[in-house]
């Protein structure tokens, strides 16, 4: 996985797109605040989601606090 | 053996229709074709991560790799190596030219991708993808094929020279003659009717003929 390690915590790409979706965020806008290409941004929040760190909501993602956590570690 | 030639035949990818699903192992991360949704995306092929052809044309599409991106155009290689090799080789290929390679590169280690898209060319290779090119637009739709044999690197202007081409058709409506470059005169698409072919000569374009019409566009 591009956004998680396998010692399950997030790269360093994956900690920038979970920062961008502590406000609920679509890809689009995840790419553009963290200045990650689109494709990247879109397989790295399926990571992260799947990881637990994120949730999606009506096409939004949203920062989970299992994603908070790992972010203070 | 009439069979075995459909079979061959269905795999084959089609110029104007949806290119191939997939969901692959890259050097970025598990990529799927939609991730790709928005972008135009170049899938190529190379027969295997350390031989010297393929090393030239990586160095090649990495300083093409700008040039793409202000044409909203991503790159993303593909070889039966393993993603191992992938890295290993991408590491090499920085340490030993000074060139970084920005883009994905599919480990197809199960050939399934190069199966989808008829990568492989069993009277070449059994076991390496050929170099072939597929210009994917944002819609997801296969809009040019190139192949190369395993000996001959491919031409990265060219390349340009065809997503320029591509995306100032879809732009302008026209298409674009021999030795096209940008700035240079296009073609009118020729009227599908008589009525049409009567107005054409009368609508001030550039005309030898009816139907070979060309105009300058505007910046």
């Amino acid at each position: 996985m591009a956004c998680v390690n396998p010692d399950g915590k997030p790269t360093e790409s994956g900690r920038k797109m979970l920062e961008a979706a502590k406000e609920p965020s679509t890809p689009e806008e995840v790419s553009s605040l963290t200045n990650l290409p689109l494709f990247k941004v879109r397989s790295g929040l399926r990571d992260l989601k799947g990881a637990g760190y994120l949730k999606e909501e009506q096409g939004k993602y949203i920062t989970t606090s299992e994603g908070i956590k790992v972010l203070k570690e | 053996m009439e069979e075995e030639q459909k079979e061959e035949l269905k795999r084959l990818p089609r110029l104007g229709e949806k290119a191939p699903e997939f969901d692959a192992v890259t050097t970025q991360g598990n990529l799927k074709l939609a991730d790709f949704s928005g972008s135009w995306l170049i899938l190529f092929s190379h027969p295997a991560d350390f031989t010297p052809v393929c090393t030239t044309e990586f160095i090649g599409f990495a300083k093409m790799f700008d040039e793409l991106q202000k044409r909203n155009v991503q790159l993303m290689g593909l070889s039966i190596d393993s993603v191992y090799s992938h890295i290993s080789w991408v590491r090499n290929i920085e340490e030993k030219f000074g060139i970084k390679i920005p883009f994905p590169v599919i480990a197809d280690l199960n050939k399934e991708v190069a199966g989808k898209y008829g990568m492989i060319m069993p009277g070449e290779s059994k076991t390496e993808t050929s170099r072939c090119v597929f210009v994917i637009d944002p819609e997801g739709i296969l809009r040019a094929m190139i192949y190369y044999p395993l000996t001959t690197g491919r031409n990265m202007d060219e390349i340009l020279r065809l997503i320029d081409a591509l995306q100032t058709t879809d732009k302008h409506k026209v298409a674009t003659p021999a030795n096209w470059k940008p700035g240079d005169e296009v073609i009118v698409p020729p009227p599908p009717t008589q009525e049409g072919a009567e107005e054409r000569l009368k609508e001030g374009f550039e005309c030898t003929d009816w139907y070979f019409c060309k105009k300058k566009l505007k910046k």
